[in-house]
């Protein structure tokens, strides 16, 4: 697309990489990535993810924003997961009539299912910062990704912004009237005024929801969007594509002991 | 006026809300064919609701729409998106693409034009605004005036006849009203029809060729924008009179052509004080 190219010429290769290439290739990555079944290798492969977004220049910073799902949800992996897997124990804790073990198996799996997360969202964030959101789902769009999809996941976006912007409005209003949230979650008042906040923003995002559908119809929206999306891929594209992939296939032919 | 010279005319129309709000109950009124039309009336007066019968949105319940002579129906619909544009109240309620680009292609994409005049219909609406330079961006991270213009944009990209605009003053500061003022006053020059909604009697003294007062659904006036030093008929539509007007009036100082416009004030004073200024 003209507008897009003029600005395309920007940044290091893995913003300029045709998406649609990069979006497959690092697809095929993770897919060989999540395949593997030992600690060192999903090591290796999230490594030569971070190596790659070291190489692209992403910045650190927004790499690490985009990151703290990884310490909620690594962390909750790691700590409950040696209770839920039988096996060798490793330590027991006992509170009265409750008796838990902690067993190697389940540390072992627990570390394993967080670098496979630590992995998948490594590859996310390098797609989504150094494609940025109109040009994802454009690519997808060109790789034939069922518009529904894309439609429900675009306007899940559109919506979050949305919400989050209702929410920052309502909690600065709030905050303004003198309203400060107690220490305390459990606190009386605060719990109602934040059931409240709550309840208003289901209500005033669907109001919300509905003025933007009645803003579309207005330009012509019959349900059907129609896009001009169109992406050239060069050789460079290509190759890119094909070594990200076979770097990805080789760390799981040397995870199965084959080279 | 008959009904060819008239961009819009509204013969007794009602609408009501599900819930039994009633809207709009018996309205009737003509838009000149490019005209500059304000659209005054109080909160809640029906405006909103007016507007969205100009272009489909909302079908007659009772009484009729005729658009460009065009009588409005479910057969219009298409040709009235086209016919008509409607700029929003809230920016944040129009753009929903992930990019203003994309926001302003929507509108042309829909009517099924070709890519390449899409893209050309785009470049040239972003520009008309001057937005172009904002098309990469996201939408939802621009700020309140570059939003309006981004909305604007999207309208103008389907080349509509009418452009309809609902209080597109709210939040602006008074350089970003000028520039949209400006940008308005070129596509009246054009041949456009400009409606605007407003509770801004000031402004529409100074801007409107034509003036439409609403209030409770009915309409109260309309007319040349004269009507607005009318203190008993903008009363009955809840406004009050431009300021210039008051201060003839208050001041005691015209029986008869009182001015409502800044322009005409200062030349009715240059009258009044030539005299003396020369002395
Ligand atoms: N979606 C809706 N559902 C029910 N009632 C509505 C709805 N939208 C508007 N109304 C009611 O219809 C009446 C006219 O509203 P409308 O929004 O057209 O007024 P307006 O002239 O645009 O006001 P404002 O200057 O405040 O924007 C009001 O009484 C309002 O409460
Ligand atoms: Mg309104």
């Amino acid at each position: 697309m003209r507008a897009y190219s003029s600005t395309e010429s920007s940044g290091t290769f893995l913003y300029r990489w045709d998406p649609r290439v990069k979006i497959v290739a690092l697809f095929v990555y993770l897919v060989f990535s999540l395949s593997v079944e030992r600690i060192m290798s999903l090591l290796l492969s999230w490594g030569l993810i971070l190596l790659l977004a070291l190489w692209g220049r992403i910045s650190l910073g927004e790499f690490v924003r985009r990151m703290p799902w990884l310490l909620w949800f690594g962390g909750f992996l790691l700590i409950f997961y040696p209770f839920l897997v039988p096996g060798k124990e490793m330590f027991a804790v006992s509170c009265g009539p409750v008796y838990a073990a902690a067993s190697f198996e389940g540390l072992y799996k627990g570390i394993v299912l967080l670098l496979r997360l630590a992995v998948s969202l490594s590859v996310l964030t390098v797609i989504m910062i150094s494609t940025g959101p109109g040009k994802i789902f454009m690519a997808l769009e060109g790789l034939r990704m069922p518009a529904v999809f894309l439609r429900t996941a675009e306007f899940t976006l559109r919506y979050i912004y949305i919400c989050t912007d209702e929410l920052r409005t309502m909690f600065t209003a709030r905050k303004a009237r003198g309203f400060k949230p107690a220490k305390s979650f459990f606190n009386a008042f605060t719990m109602n005024t934040l059931s409240h906040l709550i309840g208003m923003l289901f209500l005033r995002t669907y109001s919300r929801g509905e003025r933007i559908y009645t803003a579309m119809l207005s330009r012509g929206y019959t349900g059907e969007i129609i896009s001009l999306s169109s992406f050239k891929a060069r050789s460079s594209d290509y190759l890119m594509g094909i070594l990200i992939s076979a770097v990805g296939a080789a760390v799981f032919f040397l995870d199965k002991g084959a080279l | 006026m008959s009904a060819e010279n008239c961009a819009v005319e509204i013969r007794n129309l009602f609408h009501t809300y599900p819930g039994g709000v009633e809207a709009l109950k018996g309205l009737s009124l003509k838009v000149p064919l490019n005209s500059k039309t304000a659209l005054l009336g109080p909160n809640g007066a029906g405006k909103t609701t007016l507007i969205l019968h100009l272009n489909g949105i909302f079908l007659p319940q009772k009484g009729e729409v005729f658009v460009l002579g065009r009588r409005v129906s479910r057969k219009t619909e298409k040709w009235l998106k086209a016919k008509v544009g409607l700029v929003f109240q809230n920016p944040d309620d129009q753009l929903f693409a992930p990019t203003v680009w994309e926001d302003v292609a929507f509108g042309p994409l829909n009517m099924g034009l070709k890519r390449d005049e899409v893209e050309i219909r785009v470049e040239e609406a972003l520009k008309q605004v001057e937005a172009f330079e904002l098309r990469d961006r996201a939408p939802y991270m621009l700020s309140w005036g570059q939003k309006k213009r981004a909305a604007i944009a999207g309208v103008l990209a389907m080349d509509p006849e009418i452009i309809v605009l609902d209080e597109p003053w709210a939040y602006l500061d008074p350089l970003g009203q000028e520039q949209i003022g400006d940008i308005l006053n070129g596509l009246h020059e054009k041949g456009k029809t400009i409606i605007m909604v407003t509770h801004d009697v000031d402004f529409a003294a100074q801007w409107a060729d034509w003036v439409i007062i609403m209030r409770d659904g009915i309409l109260v006036a309309e007319g040349e924008p004269s009507l607005l030093t009318d203190e008993e008929v903008v009363s009955r539509g809840g406004l009050r009179c431009p300021l210039i007007t008051r201060l003839f009036k208050e001041g005691g100082l015209m029986e008869k052509e009182i001015p409502y416009r800044l322009d005409q004030g200062v030349q009715i004073l240059r009258n009044l004080l030539g005299g003396c200024r020369k002395s």
